[in-house]
């Protein structure tokens, strides 16, 4: 994608920082299940343009939370911790899925039968 | 100091759907609010992956029985982009006309619920009165109320007659002419006692919290995708509607003026309707990562569309104008606002639980 | 004041704003798409792509039988169906589906038509 900024557990705090710094509004992330490694691309914009920072990490890697600087990103890495299984430090799941739902459903190794297909 | 804990739904008169607010309450004033959803996830996203993409304009459409249109939109633009087509002009005009309709018909029905919120009966009668016309002119254009299924990928499914372009334009003026019969209720003093210093969002908040839509427009933020010309939009003027009131009457206004706008957009798309094809066939594969956004009547409709060259879609992920509503939401809330205000405030960001949690 | 006093004057003899609904019916508008009707089976073919393009999948079609039939409660009016198909089997019909008690499939299967045999014995 454009504007594409490839990080790391590491520095994704402050490549995070000089988003807040440039004004942009958090839009929302996306994880990805890439099989072997997840991702998690976090979307910005400042109206004009989107910029994008791609977080790649292992499965069962710890990777830190910007809610501390977008308050807004609470229930978007909610929603990822519970549909993906992934570990978001300070992040509990239980925001969508309950105690007897489907762990993990979004990942590509959980079991998934389309009803109509 | 006391406090106490009330809780605010799932099940509440003034909500369609369930939604929790857990307000923390001292005396009648809310101190802090712990919102609370989950409760329709239906794992759409995860069905986008496992049906064939065409298929998926069907599912995109029932994530909202509000907005169908900019769902739809946004997605089939997603595909397309992946598959390097555009959609022609004609089609392109025929979208926007859907998509504005849409705007008319869910602004009205907000208009209405905050009347019912507030308790004011008649007026939600009236409102939806008026947005059963709007309904009957999109049945009439697409066949359907509220499943449009206008949009292919590519195109759209069905044209629009000069019949139906007249009708529309009919439909259009008796809209206008009866939204002027009930636009004196902006001016009632119950109506500004209930919204005007309710529910206060500065801008910076706004920012802060990423509010998008008419939340961010009523807080001074000229924030309106369709400035971004898709579709039809380019060719058309309009300017962003921007109040400063930063509160729920800026909100309503917002939407009142976003209503005519919304019809002067249609008017000036039967005006410049081009003639031509309505549907770009392409067989290409879908390939790489996309990113669609539509201005949906709630705000920022965002659609993120990966493809992996195969038949089906690798992932879909959407996100709905509510979901970046709620947070500024509680932010409104925990100002100590009164426990009867709170419907007021929560409606007012216009909140469509089910598409939030898809 | 005097104002209001017309509009409940006006009210008492005014048409009536609703319908009064199973009594009385609006006619439904041209082209929508109220529910979907093996209308032509006589020109069906079996060659299934009504079935195969139906996002829902509520279509079976029985080549062997000669039977095509609807899941009404899952299909979801969409028409891509009557689209696809090749020879106009199917077609929308503006009336919406009544209310059911029961899950019913909808089946409809092709009379094939012989010159010979007069009416009345058919
Ligand atoms: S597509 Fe038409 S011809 Fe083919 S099986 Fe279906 S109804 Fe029959
Ligand atoms: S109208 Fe749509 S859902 Fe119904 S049978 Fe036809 S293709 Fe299937």
């Amino acid at each position: 994608m454009q504007n594409e900024i490839q990080v790391n557990s590491a520095t994704l705090i402050g490549e995070t920082l000089k988003m807040l710094e440039a004004k942009m509004r958090f839009a929302t992330a996306t994880c990805l299940d890439i099989g072997d490694h997840f991702e998690i691309i976090y979307h910005f914009d400042n109206g004009n343009e989107m910029k994008h920072l791609r977080l790649s990490f292992k499965d069962g890697e710890e990777v830190p939370s910007i809610r501390a600087l977008y308050a807004c990103a609470r229930f978007i890495e909610s929603e990822i911790v519970d549909l993906f299984g992934v570990k978001i430090s300070g992040v509990s799941a239980g925001l969508l899925l309950g105690s007897d739902s489907p762990v993990a459903p979004m990942r590509k190794s959980a079991p998934a039968k389309s009803e109509v297909n | 100091m006391v406090k106490s804990t009330i809780t605010f739904g799932p099940q509440h008169p003034v909500f369609p759907e369930p939604i929790q607010f857990i307000l923390k309450v001292v005396d009648e004033k809310v101190v802090l609010a712990e919102p609370q959803i989950g409760y329709v996830h239906r794992g759409i996203e995860k069905a986008f992956e496992l049906n064939d993409p065409k298929d998926n304009i069907f599912l995109a459409e029932r994530i909202c029985g509000i907005c169908p249109a900019p769902h739809t939109t946004a997605y089939v633009r997603g595909v397309e982009s992946l598959m390097g087509i555009e959609a022609p002009p004609r089609a392109k005009y025929i979208r926007t006309i859907m998509n504005e309709l849409n705007r008319i018909h869910s602004h009205i029905l907000w208009a209405g619920l905050l009347g019912d919120a507030i308790g004011f009966e008649s007026y939600f009668m009236q409102t939806w009165n008026y947005r059963e016309k709007v309904l009957d002119a999109i049945e009439k254009i697409s066949g359907h109320r509220v499943t449009y299924a206008m949009n292919a990928i590519g195109g759209v499914r069905r044209d629009m007659t000069n019949e139906q372009l007249r009708g529309l334009e009919k439909t259009m003026d008796y809209v206008e002419s009866s939204l002027e019969n009930i636009e004196d209720v902006m001016k009632d003093y119950t109506i500004k006692k209930r919204t005007q210093g309710i529910g206060i969002l500065t801008e910076e908040e706004a920012r802060r919290d990423g509010a998008v839509g008419p939340t961010a427009r009523a807080s001074g933020i000229s924030q309106d995708l369709r400035t971004s010309g898709y579709d039809a939009y380019g060719d058309l003027k309009f300017e962003p509607v921007v109040v400063n009131n930063c509160d729920s009457y800026g909100r309503f206004a917002v939407r009142w003026q976003e209503l005519k706008q919304s019809i002067d957009l249609i008017r000036q798309c039967i005006v410049k309707m081009p003639s031509g094809e309505i549907l770009t066939k392409s067989n290409n594969p879908m390939n790489g990562e996309a990113i669609s956004r539509v201005e949906a009547p709630r705000g920022e409709l965002f659609y993120y569309i990966k493809g992996n060259g195969s038949k089906k879609l690798e992932r879909v992920k959407v996100r709905t104008p509510t979901f970046a509503n709620i947070i500024p939401t509680v932010t409104m809330l925990s100002k100590g606002c009164q426990v009867a205000d709170v419907s007021v405030i929560v409606l007012s960001m216009d909140p469509c639980i089910s598409c939030t949690e898809r | 004041m005097p104002g209001m006093l017309k509009i409940i004057f006006g009210n008492l003899f005014k048409k009536r704003a609703t319908r009064l609904y199973p009594f009385e019916k609006r006619a439904p508008f041209e082209n929508a798409r109220g529910s979907m009707d093996f209308a032509h089976m006589e020109n069906c073919i079996f060659c299934n792509l009504c079935a195969k393009n139906c996002p829902p999948k509520a279509i079976t079609v029985d080549r062997a039988n000669k039977r095509n039939a609807l899941d009404p409660l899952r299909c979801i009016q969409c028409g891509v169906c009557a689209e696809a198909c090749p020879k106009k089997v199917i077609e929308m019909r503006g009336q919406y589906n009544e209310p059911c008690y029961a899950k019913r499939t909808h089946v409809a299967a092709q009379v094939v038509k012989c010159a010979q045999t007069p009416p009345e014995q058919k």
